[in-house]
């Protein structure tokens, strides 16, 4: 048996002891964190490593040796053992651990099936090492202070074999494991935000579902937005670095900002960005975007690592025409009902305005409905414009009264925009686009290769399909809000050049409140039950749209504006 | 995901160059306060990641503080301060636009 597995040594990489007590724990997580090297440090983890730094010496004399790096060929496992202490004339695996132990019929402590395996692991590492047996481990469970003992017998080793021979398997497989099933699990592991757990057990028990979105349990989602985005619009401004902190010079001074207080960087027009601030935002993990000073999406940076099995399961899927179509009619679809809802809500009260836009909301109830049955990518994209071009003529209606006439749009123009209006939506598109972008990016999609656009197109595919979705929601909403509030200037705010309108400094630093405030809102998602920030709606797509063609599909675009 | 809170975090680092190491690495997460007094608003895995990194920086001589603030103790900061301290009792926006 083991000869067998040497052979195959040859080909695998050795495996991270701490990669068996992953995979002990959860083969999905296992698969995430080694295969896809996804992995996400959250406060236990770091928790974790601290009380590995400070575990204080014994008071005794037993000779110790701490932080011992090993490895094995001939099991494949490379790893640092916290400890090993000799007792008794034989060596003694010591591994510490936080959280409290598993307890026995009798109330003793007992080592859990993932801690096991590691210390098994550690002490045939060592064995191989010392080339003495290593007859026994001891965890330590530092929340309950209990130690659990665990003997290194043939039934250990047997495990040990099995654990490895089915981590080698993982390796190989392109699939992601399903998910656990005891829920438990998942309530502590840090990688939850990208497995996405609650969402996959939501399709296996969908009938339930109804019962269950009204329910008080069904918590809020976290917000993805744990810092702050920094938009630089100043002109002359120019980013650099200072230890570990991002300094924004610009003519009215020096301002510095904590690199771990920031998300991401959007450069608006001709800021300039230093090398090493770049190098620092990619170690930090921390996105760069430029956008024109027109306000187009320019480029996009993330340190996002190659993740290769997502690649070749994306471009597998988005290879086959079905799948294409079967996406682009969901996509499309949700969008053109979110522009039908969105004009039936703003007129419910209203029914002269509802009146007068009777005609195209009865053409777009139309396309809604034929996209669902339709043959072709072709056909559909036929269906988008047709709905989009009744959505426009319909959204100046939306305006009130007092709206001055400068704000109204005629029709819809873009590059260049021709009047103020569709100048305010030009640049709110760019900004979903550069949302949408770190979005893709950071979930580790490749952008270039989407189902409803073209590949052909220079502009990223993936990200023009997605932006789809939240047109209305993220931008039309809030601005034609604004608008009626009127909260633009409309001398101020704009700067005409000829036939062109673009808006000015202050009507840009206008827009990205009124877009960032927008993402902060927050929105319950009516499949999941969840309320939710839009900023994280963004990804949560993203993510469901990756599960489409990894395990469970019907999860993408199913979101409606109410 | 746990809230945010401010944080008070003052260090007596007792060899210049970890001084600076350490001065360093808590102007990554917030301001300074007083020479060796950092406010930080972090949620619990940043707290837990900055303790960490810290850790990493001092030896057993050095001393590290950390206080928590309750949204209402942090309120009460500019009542009983000098200078302009009114951003102790408004959470940080999520953006900012220079």
């Amino acid at each position: 048996m083991i000869v067998s597995s040497t052979a195959d040594r040859s080909i695998d990489p050795p495996l991270r002891v701490m990669a068996l007590h992953a995979l002990l724990y959860c083969e999905r997580l296992f698969y995430l964190e080694e295969v896809e090297e996804i992995r996400v440090a959250d406060a236990n983890v770091y928790a974790g490593r601290r009380l590995h730094d400070d575990v204080a010496g014994l008071d005794d004399e037993t000779p110790e040796k701490r932080s011992l790096e090993l490895s094995s060929d001939q099991w494949g496992l490379f790893g640092k053992v916290d400890a090993v202490r000799r007792r008794d004339g034989k060596w003694v695996v010591y591994e510490h651990k936080r959280g409290r132990c598993r307890r026995g019929d009798n109330k003793e402590p007992l080592a859990w099936d993932s801690d096991r395996i590691q210390a098994v692991a550690y002490a045939v590492l060592l064995e191989e090492h010392f080339g003495e047996s290593v007859p026994e481990a001891r965890i330590r469970y530092h929340a309950d202070k209990a130690t659990a003992f665990v003997q290194i017998d043939q039934q250990a080793r047997d495990d040990l074999r099995t654990a490895v021979t089915r981590a080698d398997h993982l390796r190989n497989t392109v699939g992601r494991p399903a998910v656990t099933e005891n829920e438990r699990l998942c309530t502590r592991c840090s990688l939850a935000p990208v497995c996405l757990p609650e969402e996959e057990r939501l399709l296996e028990n969908r009938g339930e579902t109804a019962s269950d979105t009204s329910s008080p349990e069904a918590g809020a989602y976290p917000s993805n937005r744990e810092r702050q985005t920094l938009h630089v619009t100043a002109q002359k401004a120019y980013v650099t670095r200072r230890g570990e902190s991002l300094v924004v010079k610009t003519e009215e001074g020096d301002q510095v900002l904590p690199i771990e207080q920031v998300d991401t960087l959007v450069i608006h027009g001709h800021g300039q960005v230093t090398t090493q601030a770049i190098h620092l935002c990619a170690w930090k993990g921390v996105g760069i975007e430029w956008m024109s000073y027109g306000g187009r999406f320019t480029a996009g940076l993330t340190n996002s690592p190659g993740r290769v099995q997502q690649r070749i399961r994306q471009y597998r899927a988005l290879a086959r025409p079905d799948n294409c179509l079967r996406l682009a009619k969901a996509l499309v679809h949700c969008k053109i009902e979110n522009q039908l809802k969105y004009l039936l809500r703003s007129t419910r009260s209203e029914a002269a305005k509802r009146e007068q836009i009777q005609p195209s909301i009865d053409r777009i109830r139309e396309c809604v409905k034929k996209s669902s049955s339709s043959p072709s990518l072709e056909t559909l994209r036929g269906l988008e414009g047709m709905a989009a071009k009744q959505y426009f003529a319909a959204l100046p209606v939306l305006l009130g009264q007092s709206v001055p006439d400068e704000l109204r749009p005629t029709g819809r123009t873009r590059r260049p925009p021709t009047d103020r209006f569709n100048a305010l939506l030009s640049y709110g598109y760019s900004l979903i686009q550069a949302t949408v972008h770190r979005s893709i990016t950071e979930v580790g999609l490749e952008a270039s290769l989407g189902f409803l656009h073209q590949p052909r197109s220079a502009a990223h595919p993936l990200v023009l399909d997605l932006m789809e979705l939240f047109r209305t929601s993220l931008w039309e909403v809030p601005l034609i809000g604004s608008v009626n509030r009127l909260q633009w200037k409309t001398d101020e705010d704009f700067s005409i050049a000829g036939a062109q309108v673009w808006l000015s400094q202050e009507g840009r630093k206008k827009a990205i409140g009124l877009f960032e405030q927008r993402l902060q809102e927050s929105y319950k998602h009516p499949l999941m039950g969840k309320s939710l920030t839009f900023a994280r709606l963004v990804e949560l797509e993203v993510r469901l749209l990756e599960k489409e063609w990894t395990e469970s599909p019907g999860l993408f675009a199913q979101w409606r504006l109410r | 995901m746990s809230a945010k809170h401010w944080h008070l975090i003052s260090y007596d680092v007792r060899d210049p160059k970890r001084l600076r190491k350490v001065a360093q690495k808590l102007e990554a997460y917030g301001n300074r306060v007083q020479y060796s007094v950092f406010r930080c608003r972090l949620d619990r895995p940043t707290l837990e990641k900055l303790h960490w990194e810290l850790n990493q920086l001092m030896t057993g001589e050095d001393d590290l503080l950390v206080i928590p603030l309750c949204p209402s103790c942090a309120g009460r900061v500019p009542i009983h301060s000098t200078g302009d301290q009114s951003s102790w009792a408004e959470p940080l926006p999520s953006f900012r636009v220079i």
